[in-house]
């Protein structure tokens, strides 16, 4: 059966592409992890997925269709957690107001105890006020909130970013149990590529509003294909890891042009630190873009050398 | 609520509450104490000016004029208060309406009140005035009329300024309708500047409605308000010229009560507090015994000034730090790690006070000597970088310009030649295209060259000491990495001593060579990096060291985490301040603070049971024994 599916989404602000023909699948019961650079278009998919911005394209989850026209049920099924647990909190509401706007039916007041039970806050905090509660119980609110829209879907974007490191620890483990406990369909988006490897099954790769690279979690990190994504592995900071102090072409070449390239090539081009600017006979990336022929691979890495480089290890 | 008590803690608001008090006792009561006088006509003693019996004289129909004015009290206040609640309560219909009722609607209520707002209340009020009659119900309705565009103005901007919030996203999402949306989330978040915009607006409210009655087109005799008496009075001004000023001052007492009064209330709603800065102590004589190190810290504590009194965001913090030695301060956000930066570099301002038993750097003992002195020393020898890069460079001064005023100032450098000295700095750092880059603005860099800048201008007075705090906080992975291996290369290049302070204990692991665990304003371990990812010895540090997931932690396995949270500044403890989140703490914890003492030769913990402590208990008592 089709899960969360998201078919040639395309999101642009006044003429400027955010998210350009974005294709993905997230399976019932998984835990698709996206991962990306600030302006990357993560956020903005997100957002479109729950339909807070206009896109062209489909979002569909079980098949049926989710846009505008799609019934008020059919949308509450699909959840969003923000990044801002300061902002995502009317703070003129008590939490008991904030929880219980999110139930329909009766018998509010038992269900929101159940619900904070099942982010193990404490009762008590029902009466108090936002402002009043740590970072990690607000943000621990706002995923009871959403919870109980009672969802199937869960989009979580960047939703320990604005947290201490131990207060992450309680925030991930929560959402790794609720979401086996529940069974809940996960799209989880984080700049940080640890805490990505840590929630998910698979693992997509964002730059410049494209997905670069896809594949199962472990694969892509252990062993990624496209050049960005080894460098965005190859940054993550790690425990005691001494790097050498001499920077080689590549990185010179990473930080003279953040920018992604123009024109009909590969957009990572000017950046590529096996792109064309380094290596000699790989015009191919000047004048054809990579996107057309990604689909036919199994880890679907959108680089037209992402082959030559594992036969070549 | 707590807020409001600044209305009897400081001048302007006791000020205000005074007058508040005053009017609202003459509105209660002015008519029954002296409603008689003001009625009681005896023409053989019209028109008379001021006397024992009549202070302001008396009218045509020989009515006490103070009397008068005082008992008209009642009906200015009210008349205002009730034209600002008709204003307020249409005006902000409309602005929520716009909320409401989609783009176009939006777009055509604010069309609307745009040209509304166009014309000056006043001559709106008296239009609606001529519109809907004479009388006091007409003029109340008339200035309601011509107040509501402002605050459905206001109303309109307020909401847009919410509307993307996430809490109203989030209610979207739950499939709330926008009226439910308007009702429970917009209006209580904007209700606090409306209700002091209309507060101020009483004060308008008491002129306009006097306006309109010396106009003839408000309060119509025999009832009277100020503006009516003013209006009788006028007609005397130059024979008995206390009958206007009678009324005149009392408008001019109410409208400065009510602006008083919102002033205030702006004051205490903003949160905005006046704190009284702590009084500088003296530098007390102690140990201060000059070690060889660059930099030395003795128990630093920063106390700043609060509402409540005064919070320390830094209790007591003790290192050392050689030249060319690379020391990381990691901690979470509350630790008290910026702080004690701050007050490294003298920065911590006049309100504040800091306190060590020794502060040192480069041989000069920083507390004992004036802070004027010290700027040439610090200007030179020490250079800082911040989170956001951005904000550390003037946008309105070109690259090159703030890269060679340090060379000028500090190395007395001519022009041509820190000029030349400013490119060389910026090819140090890595940046290509020198040139042209001296000759733009910040804005056109991407946030890592912007960093590189700063690390540039630091650099460029040959300091002996780099702090930089969270310089990579704000930048991608990516970018993180190059500015990080900057940072090795000045202290290895340029023989600067880096003190690096982040909450990424994985990214101070990379570029240090010592860390500095803070919490809650304490150093609570201070350790060699690789001892300290081996066995760390305060609990603190290895749930810090585990709780952040890394590229090779178990993903079956839950992460290991802290209940409850950092004790704030406010907070004091006899014991640890560790202990209440602690899995070893026990009652001595919780009653007596552990030192930071030395575990062996290189590493020092804050604690009564530390942990990985690998050799048997008898040797390490011998190391400690040795080790003092």
């Amino acid at each position: 059966m089709t899960g969360l599916t998201v078919d040639h989404l395309s999101v642009s602000y006044g003429g400027v592409s955010a998210v350009d023909d974005v294709s993905l699948e997230v399976r019932p019961g998984s835990v698709v992890g996206l991962v990306g650079e600030s302006g990357s278009g993560k956020s903005t998919l997100a957002a479109a997925v729950v339909g807070l911005v206009g896109y062209s394209g489909r979002v569909s989850w079980k098949g049926e269709l989710l846009d505008g026209r799609a019934g008020r049920g059919a949308r509450r099924r699909v959840q969003l957690v923000f990044q801002d647990h300061r902002s995502s909190l009317d703070p003129r509401m008590t939490v008991a107001g904030i929880i219980g706007e999110a139930l329909s039916g009766g018998n509010r007041d038992e269900r929101s105890r159940r619900l904070l039970d099942l982010v193990a806050l404490d009762p008590a905090v029902l009466d108090r006020l936002p402002g009043s509660l740590s970072g990690g119980q607000r943000q621990r609110v706002a995923i009871a909130r959403t919870l109980a829209a009672e969802p199937e879907v869960l989009i979580a974007d960047e939703v320990t970013a604005s947290l201490d490191v131990s207060v992450q620890a309680v925030v991930l483990n929560l959402l790794r149990d609720i979401q086996r406990e529940l069974g809940l369909t996960v799209l989880f988006i984080s700049h940080n590529l640890a805490v990505v490897r840590y929630m998910s099954d698979e693992v997509a790769v964002m730059y410049h509003g494209r997905i670069v690279e896809r594949g199962a979690a472990t694969e892509v990190i252990a062993d990624p294909q496209h050049p960005y994504t080894r460098t965005l592995v190859e940054a993550v900071p790690q425990l005691g890891k001494r790097r050498p102090t001499e920077e080689g072409a590549e990185q010179l070449l990473l930080e003279s042009s953040q920018s992604p390239a123009g024109g009909a090539g590969c957009p990572f081009r000017s950046r590529c630190p096996v792109g064309p600017r380094v290596l000699a006979g790989r015009d191919l990336c000047e004048h054809e873009d990579p996107f057309a022929r990604a689909r036919s691979r199994r880890n679907e890495a959108a680089c037209h050398f992402a082959e030559a480089r594992r036969a070549s290890c | 609520m707590a807020r409001l008590r600044i209305f009897v803690r400081t001048p302007p608001g006791v000020a205000a509450l005074v007058l508040l008090v005053g009017l609202l006792f003459l509105v209660v009561a002015a008519p029954t104490i002296w409603g008689a006088g003001a009625a009681n006509s005896n023409v053989a003693i019209s028109n008379q000016g001021p006397s024992g019996a009549h202070l302001l004289g008396t009218d045509a129909l020989g009515r006490d004029v103070l009397d008068r004015v005082l008992v008209a009290t009642r009906s200015s206040l009210v008349l205002a208060v009730l034209a600002t609640a008709v204003g307020g309560a249409i005006g902000v219909t409309l602005g929520a309406l716009s909320a409401v009722t989609g783009r176009v609607g939006a777009r055509v209520l604010g069309a609307a009140i745009n040209v509304l707002l166009a014309f000056p209340a006043l001559l709106l009020a008296i239009f609606f005035a001529v519109i809907f009659g004479l009388g006091s119900v007409a003029s109340v309705f008339a200035v309601g009329a011509s107040f509501a565009p402002g605050f459905a103005r206001l109303t309109q901007t307020l909401a847009a300024s919410i509307a993307e919030r996430d809490y109203i996203r989030a209610a979207r999402l739950l499939g709330r309708g926008r009226f439910h949306i308007a009702w429970r989330h917009m209006l209580p978040n904007v209700s606090e500047p409306l209700m002091l915009y209309g507060t101020i607006h009483v004060g308008t409210a008491i002129l306009t409605l006097a306006g309109l009655s010396f106009l003839g087109l408000g309060v119509q005799p025999p009832a009277y308000d100020w503006g009516q008496l003013l209006q009788v009075g006028l007609s005397q001004i130059y024979l008995t010229p206390a009958q206007a000023l009678g009324p005149a001052g009392a408008i001019v007492i109410a409208g400065i009560a009510c602006n008083l009064a919102g002033e205030v209330l702006a004051d205490a709603l903003s949160g905005r507090q006046r704190v009284r800065p702590l009084r500088p102590v003296p530098a007390a004589p102690g140990s201060r015994s000059g070690g060889t190190g660059l930099l030395e810290v003795r128990d630093l504590a920063i106390e700043l000034p609060a509402a409540g009194g005064v919070v320390r965001p830094v209790r007591e913090v003790s290192f050392d730090l050689q030249p060319e030695e690379r020391l990381g301060i990691v901690g979470e956000s509350g630790s008290g790690k910026s702080m004690t930066a701050l007050a490294i570099a003298q920065l911590v301002g006049d309100q504040g006070r800091v306190r060590a038993d020794r502060l040192s750097f480069a041989g000069r003992d920083l507390l004992a000597e004036p802070a004027k002195d010290n700027a040439a020393l610090l200007g030179r020898n020490m250079a800082m970088i911040f989170q956001d890069p951005g904000e550390a460079l003037n946008p309105a001064l070109k690259i090159g310009t703030q890269l060679r005023e340090p060379a000028q100032v500090h190395l007395g450098l001519d022009r041509r030649a820190a000029a030349v000295r400013a490119a060389a700095s910026l090819r140090s750092v890595a940046i290509p295209d020198v040139r042209r880059r001296m000759r733009q603005h910040q804005h056109e860099l991407s946030g890592g060259m912007k960093q590189r800048v700063c690390i540039a201008v630091g650099l460029t007075g040959e300091p002996k000491l780099l702090i930089a705090d969270e310089p990579t906080t704000a930048l991608d992975v990516s970018v993180q990495r190059q500015i990080l291996r900057l940072l090795v290369q000045a202290g290895e290049r340029e023989q600067t001593a880096v003190l690096l302070i982040s909450h990424d204990i994985a990214v101070v692991s990379e570029v240090c060579d010592r860390i500095l665990v803070m919490y809650a304003g304490y150093a609570v371990e201070d350790a060699p990096v690789e001892a300290l990812l081996r066995a760390p010895a305060h609990p603190y540090t290895e749930v810090l060291l585990a709780a952040s997931p890394d590229m090779a932690t178990e993903r079956g396995t839950p992460l290991p985490t802290l209940e409850g949270r950092v004790p704030g500044p406010e907070v004091e403890l006899s014991g640890c301040y560790f202990a209440p989140r602690c899995t070893y703490a026990d009652e001595r914890c919780r009653s007596e603070r552990p030192p930071l003492a030395p575990l062996d030769a290189t590493r020092r913990v804050a604690c009564w049971h530390p942990c990985n402590v690998p050799a048997p208990a008898a040797t390490r008592a011998d190391e400690i024994a040795a080790s003092r």
